[in-house]
């Protein structure tokens, strides 16, 4: 390996430890969202230097986009303070506030001795770890079973093939936990339905002009990426994502995309990846196969099939993520009973 | 000597540092908020070891199995969070606590 | 080494200067404006270059086409970001001065 290489992979590691470490450490909660994004960022160029570009993809949008949006919404609501007027919580609260929450005041003062412990054994777990990971032999993996098989899963890219084809169960599952975090947010959030956001500051021309234009480009994308995922980097997820933001950017721009739909689509949406899933896992039992295995011959077009419902869904559930999280939280439960009668029905 | 280092074993060295780093934080962090950082960024640190291994004996392309298994690991694990979030929030709400700690 | 190449290398040199000389002034600039614009011109004119120097090396006419799509949704992006953050430091300007709106 080049002097030059060496470099290059020693300093974006340097970065990712730094922008961990602040992250951690940083005194204001928006300070530590930033750099966990950015951190993220980082970890994509890192994932590009480890040759895997999917993950890349992944981690950009769904670990790093996603998640930072809803970690700055939240930021929102953790910088109102608890004690003020329910009238007051309506409002978006003064952007200093945000800044000057300080998070340091939360650990308590005078706990000196868990602190040297933990740092302790943390810095005596790094050096066994380091330690073992150095000593960990090469070789092994199973980069040739799956090139091996490739021609018999239906695609041309082995990453797509893991994932829809050899390990169909991991993605199917996955999408169950999607649904299940949904299901979770409706829970905490103690109420369903994507309550309307009365914008405090509604966007620009600029930016209404310009989310209107990307919206179709965004779709466009996604289905791009779609078919893509058969023979290069992309697929499922990548695709979902972008369907997701494009519904995230949406809403922000104050389109009020998921409460105008009728509440049985909503959900059709958030079911369809799981269920498209389980019933081509059911038709391969009834006709004697294994579970989500699909006949060779085939294997092409049923998989785009199922990606495409995956797709879909994964894209629903993330914008549904920060259309919950993002509508007024409410503490009156009458007020969001009322709301609720009016637009979104209870399921 | 430098010249035997490969692009994983950097990575992979890291991931077991920014594993412990977040380890700590998750502990030593009160708010809730950080904690589901820490949380976050432990499980990168996972997901780097895990592609880093896969990249060990392959040529221009990593390992298969490990990449996909990590980016059902990313969407569970923003999955999860957003969950965390949730929850954190519901808790913010109801009792005006942002850590495990008790109230003074 | 053939023409394409050393343009490749001249563009993306270039590109970099711009990143660079970008990065600087938004560490050194004091206020949120001119910081945008030292942001905005490692942007779009960093990337521009870049994409061009990258583009002598595109396998194909579609490939070129996609890296210039790049330049051009990062450039719609950006102004629409840069815009909105004046936008909103700007509401502010009268409760803060303007060097309180930073960050």
């Amino acid at each position: 390996m080049r002097p030059v290489e060496i470099g290059l992979d020693g300093l974006l590691c340097l970065l990712l430890l730094v922008l961990a470490w602040k992250a951690l450490r940083a005194p204001h909660l928006y300070q530590s969202a930033i750099y966990f994004i950015a951190l993220g960022l980082v970890m994509a160029l890192a994932w590009v230097r480890l040759a895997a570009p999917d993950v890349a993809l992944a981690e950009a949008a769904i670990g790093t986009g996603l998640l930072g949006v809803l970690l700055i919404d939240s930021l929102r609501v953790f910088a109102r303070d608890s004690k003020t007027d329910p009238d007051a919580e309506s409002e978006e609260p003064p952007p200093g506030e945000i800044n000057v929450y300080p998070a340091g005041s939360a650990r308590p003062s005078g706990r000196t001795l868990p602190m040297i412990l933990v740092t302790a054994s943390c810095g005596l777990l790094a050096i066994l770890l380091v330690e073992a990971i150095i000593e960990l032999p090469d070789g092994g993996g199973l980069t040739a079973a799956a090139q091996e098989n490739l021609e018999r899963s239906g695609v041309d890219h082995p990453v797509t093939a893991v994932l829809l084809n050899y390990r169909g169960y991991d993605t199917w599952l996955e999408v169950g936990v999607l649904l299940l975090a949904m299901l979770g947010i409706f829970c905490a959030g103690g109420r369903v339905g994507f309550a309307e956001t009365r914008q405090s500051n509604p966007p620009g021309h600029l930016l209404s002009w310009l989310i209107r234009a990307l919206a179709p480009l965004m779709i466009l994308a996604a289905a791009y990426l779609l078919w893509l995922g058969k023979l290069a980097p992309g697929g499922a997820f990548q695709s979902g994502v972008i369907l997701g933001s494009a519904g995230i950017l949406l809403r922000l721009a104050g389109f009020q995309v998921i409460s105008r739909l009728p509440p049985l689509a909503v959900k059709l949406g958030l079911l369809l990846g799981f269920g498209v899933f389980l019933i081509f896992g059911g038709a391969a039992l009834l006709t004697g196969r294994a579970f989500l295995e699909y006949p060779e011959a085939r294997a092409g077009e049923l998989i785009l099939l199922v990606e495409t419902a995956a797709a879909v869904s994964i894209g629903f559930t993330i914008f549904a993520f920060f259309a919950y999280l993002n509508s007024r939280d409410q503490p009156e439960a009458q007020e969001n009973h009322a709301r609720e009668e009016g637009g979104n029905q209870k399921p | 000597m430098i010249a035997g280092i490969e692009t994983h074993q950097i990575y992979a060295v890291t991931a077991g540092l920014l594993f412990c780093m977040s380890l700590g934080g998750l502990f030593l962090c009160g708010h809730f908020f950080k904690k589901i950082i820490a949380t976050k960024i432990l499980g990168t640190a996972v997901f780097l070891l895990f592609i880093s291994l896969g990249k060990r004996n392959a040529m221009e392309f990593a390992d298969p199995v490990p990449q996909a298994m990590v980016i059902t690991g990313i969407v569970v694990a923003v999955s999860a969070g957003a969950f965390a979030l949730a929850l954190a929030r519901r808790i913010w709400r109801e009792t005006g606590q942002s850590t495990f700690e008790d109230k003074p | 080494m053939t023409p394409a190449d050393a343009a490749t290398i001249v563009f993306c040199l270039a590109g970099a200067v711009f990143f660079l000389a970008g990065t600087v002034g938004l560490l050194r600039f004091p206020d949120i404006f001119s910081r945008l614009h030292a942001l905005t011109k490692a942007d779009n004119l960093g990337l521009g270059l870049i994409v061009i120097g990258l583009v002598f090396q595109a396998e194909s006419i579609a490939g070129a086409f996609k890296l210039l799509l790049i330049w051009g949704l990062a450039l719609a992006a950006g102004s629409n970001t840069c815009y909105a953050i004046g936008r909103y430091a700007l509401e502010r300007l009268p409760e803060k001065g303007p060097k309180e709106v930073e960050k």
